[in-house]
């Protein structure tokens, strides 16, 4: 009970800061001007898509439009690759390092209650802001989309074209949104663990974002010395969320995926947990 | 006894002859095919299009086809479709236009009537709508078009660079309607083009069919002929 | 005999190659306006922290009402409210918001929200978001959380700074007040006239070293050192003759009164060479004041555990 009222209270403390709105402001306002962009364009990326698909099928012709709202909701998807996170980072990296700078450590760390509740408490407002900013993107993008431009079958690359039957989405994509939110969540928990390192909010924002651009930056590079530490790097294993749109779904793969991902998930709070334990509140 | 083997000889070509169509040169041919083509002003028909392709995975769909002479064709569509452009509906004289030095090939013997139309395929860019090949596949084209002697209808053709085949059409017509033969069934074999070629199929192939062809097969039903159809629900072409 | 409301016993605790305090002991008995003083630096912020569990020390003990803050920081801490420093809030929420979060914490009633902004005199405005309040407001909330969870040991750390002659005066009265409420007050401050007029008891330390700890009253009386105010008449006159006198420390005038520090046993021969040259002396009080004490002993080396 204690702790789901540390929690209530971090929650409070979440939303009241104009900063938590920016990433549902960004989405907000981004999905209908993408969605609006489509409607207005449609026809032409029809075009570009079918004349850059002419000589595909070698005598296969695209009839129709691959787009509609699943379409453009996938496409959408890739901003999970950096922009998410970079929404995410900016709560994430203020629960801790934020309330340090502020000096309001000195009012809420004198209570009666285990630091190891509080960061706990923290981190679980974080990791649901961040759940909560995931499932806001899916079901703007994906509600307006269906509104806007409707339902139909869905084109992704997997193994050359995979067209996947409308029946066959919706349930796709709640298993990519609930792959897309464990994902988000080691983002959370790495800028987590650099909020507790520090007493400004901005360090550890820019710190988990420098983190995530250079590993992706060193996955894409083809030698073989970043190919032997690509293993090891957290964000090869980002891309889990796409794997719910092939076929057949790589469960196994998937599986090992998120496994590895939970590993440093886990790694980055005890971390956290251990420094915010053990430090010396100084402001 | 020389006689009776003159009078046996003429016996048998005239009843060998009396198998064979009148007048089989490539010019009659194509005029009996026509004849035959223009028995269906317009029609439309549904069509259900499946495809079994390397690189290229697409569950079964519907699509409704709109034809009128000479060579108008629009596919309608909820959503969209990778349709195969060569086992459309296609009038003869569309087909033999790009077609150029055509020889009328007899041999083998025709079992069912059928005949061979070969010649070099000689592709315009304003027909580039019908037969989909950039500037810098054309080179080097044929084609052998295989018709039905009996029911004078296309029986299917294949498209060739040297001796790569590049396309193989099959169609399978119904029961005559007022004498009109229409496609129930056809069967395409594609290649796989270069830039899919490095995917590896993960199904298995039907025999006969490489791991480097696609096959696409088109069931038609639900026809309906002669409906008067508009051209303007041609004008923007397949959709 | 109950155990000392505060009880510090040989806290080490350096920060790097720094060592902020030297085996640092202190008691502070239930009951008591105890207060805490000490130069910049000396190790008074860091004690509070200490005490608080916001730093911790290298070694040694706090215990506050006989339970260690180390083994059960729980229920010490559950009787403890503090103030450190300038508080700080989440400006963003209202002083309302802010204590309620508080609250929630030791299963404080909200209704008691009320009621501490009610002592603080801020009840009126506690709806507005804390941004919107002036720095003497932030203090009395400050006040207000610190009581919120109604304490038995109040450990507050600069409680006026930053205040008014009156919010000075305010915070003066409620300590007061607090401390007839039976509360036990810790009071850390440089402004040593505040400590003078409420504190019972008093610690010095300087450079993370006890210097004094003891009664207030006992440890101004100690000194061998005197301020005494003089009313004179000439003043002026009266001015140039004891300034030319030997074993006078400081000697000024003070609102039309002649401010003289110098060795209590030398003062009645001072007065009398006055009345001896002819300046009249209408009256001669006593006045050693915390600030003469603090400055004497902070000049001297570090002196350890002595107790009155």
């Amino acid at each position: 009970m204690l702790l789901l009222r540390l929690i209530r209270n971090e929650i409070t403390k979440i939303i009241g800061k104009k900063r938590s709105l920016i990433g549902f402001a960004a989405i907000g306002v981004l999905m209908p001007v993408i969605m609006f962009a489509f409607s207005y364009h449609q026809s032409g990326f029809s075009s570009d898509f079918s004349r850059r698909s002419a000589n595909i099928g070698g005598g296969l012709i695209m009839v129709g439009t691959p787009v509609n709202g699943y379409f453009i909701t996938h496409l959408i998807m890739n901003f999970l690759w950096v922009h998410i996170p970079f929404l995410i980072t900016l709560v994430a990296g203020d629960v801790i390092a934020g309330e340090g700078g502020a000096g309001t450590f000195r009012i809420y760390l004198t209570r009666p209650v285990s630091r190891l509740r509080i960061v706990i408490s923290k981190l679980c407002a974080s990791l649901l802001y961040t759940a909560t900013v995931i499932l806001f993107f899916a079901g703007l993008s994906l509600g307006m989309g269906i509104l806007w431009h409707g339902t139909g079958d869905l084109v992704v690359m997997h193994k050359g074209i995979l067209i996947l039957s409308s029946h066959m989405v919706p349930w796709r994509f709640i298993l990519s949104f609930t792959f897309a939110i464990l994902v988000m969540w080691v983002v959370t928990a790495l800028t987590f663990m650099f909020s507790s390192m520090v007493n400004n909010g901005i360090g550890p924002m820019i710190g988990a974002m420098a983190v995530i651009i250079v590993s992706f930056a060193l996955t894409t590079i083809p030698l073989d010395i970043f190919e032997a530490i690509r293993p090891y790097l957290f964000t090869t294993y980002f891309d889990v969320w796409q794997k719910a749109f092939h076929d057949p779904i790589p469960w196994f793969n998937i599986s090992k995926s998120l496994g590895i991902l939970a590993v440093y998930t886990s790694g980055f709070i005890i971390i956290s947990f251990w420094i915010f334990v053990r430090k010396d509140i100084l402001t | 006894m020389r006689n009776l083997v003159r009078i046996l000889t003429a016996l048998v070509c005239s009843m060998y002859l009396s198998f064979l169509p009148a007048q089989t040169d490539v010019t009659s041919v194509r005029e009996k095919l026509n004849t035959q083509f223009n028995k269906t002003k317009d029609f439309s028909v549904d069509v259900q299009l499946s495809l079994k392709m390397t690189a290229i995975r697409m569950p079964q769909k519907k699509i409704r086809v709109f034809f009128k002479q000479p060579d108008h064709v629009k596919i309608e569509t909820n959503g969209f479709a990778m349709v195969p452009q060569y086992g459309l509906p296609l009038s003869p004289e569309t087909l033999f236009r790009a077609v150029s030095d055509m020889i009328l090939v007899t041999e083998p013997a025709p079992e069912d009537g059928t005949v061979r139309l070969m010649g070099d395929l000689q592709i315009r860019d304003e027909d580039r709508q019908i037969w989909n090949f950039s500037r810098k596949q054309r080179r080097a084209l044929s084609i052998e078009v295989t018709v039905n002697t009996r029911l004078w209808v296309i029986k299917g053709y294949e498209i060739f660079r040297g001796e790569d085949k590049l396309i193989h059409v099959q169609t399978r017509y119904t029961e005559p309607e007022n004498g009109i033969y229409l496609p129930e069934e056809t069967v395409i074999l594609i290649k796989v083009p270069e830039e899919l070629s490095d995917y590896q199929p993960d199904f298995p192939f039907e025999e006969g069919i490489s791991p480097q062809d696609g096959k696409v097969t088109l069931t038609f039903k639900n026809y309906r002929l002669n409906q008067g159809l508009d051209e303007s629900l041609f004008l923007e072409g397949p959709e | 005999m109950s155990a000392p409301a505060l009880e510090i016993t040989g806290l080490h605790k350096s920060f790097g190659k720094l060592n902020v305090l030297n085996d640092l002991s202190l008691r502070v008995e239930t009951g008591e306006v105890f207060g805490f003083l000490g130069p910049n630096g000396a190790g008074k912020s860091t004690t509070i922290r200490i005490i608080l569990s916001l730093v911790k020390a290298n070694s040694g003990s706090v215990n506050i009402f006989g339970r260690s803050i180390k083994k059960a920081r729980h229920r010490s801490l559950i009787h403890t409210g503090a103030m450190i420093e300038k508080p700080d809030f989440y400006l963003y929420l209202s002083a309302e918001q802010n204590l309620k979060i508080l609250a929630s914490m030791t299963h404080t009633p909200y209704s008691r929200i009320d009621r501490v902004l009610d002592i603080v005199g801020l009840l009126h405005r506690k709806t507005d978001k804390v941004r919107k309040y002036s720095q003497g407001m932030k203090q009395r909330l400050g006040l207000a959380q610190a009581i919120l969870n109604s304490p038995r040991l109040l450990v507050l750390d600069e409680p006026t700074n930053g205040l008014d002659p009156g919010g000075m005066k305010e915070v003066r009265d409620l300590i007061r007040r607090f401390s007839d409420d039976g509360i036990t007050v810790f009071l850390s401050s440089h402004l040593l006239q505040e400590v003078e007029k409420v504190c019972t008891s008093m610690a010095i330390i300087n450079e993370g070293y006890l210097i004094r700890e003891g009664n207030v009253s006992a440890l101004l009386s100690e000194s061998s050192e005197q301020t005494v105010r003089i009313a004179a008449d000439p003043i002026g006159k009266a001015l140039a003759l004891i300034e030319h006198l030997p074993d006078v420390i400081q000697a000024g005038i003070d609102e039309g009164h002649i401010r003289l520090i110098m060795p209590k046993e030398k003062i009645p021969s001072v007065i009398s060479h006055l009345a001896s040259q002819g300046v009249s002396i209408r009256s001669v009080i006593p006045q050693t004041t915390l600030e003469d004490y603090f400055l004497s002993i902070t000049g001297n080396p570090p002196i350890l555990q002595e107790t009155v």
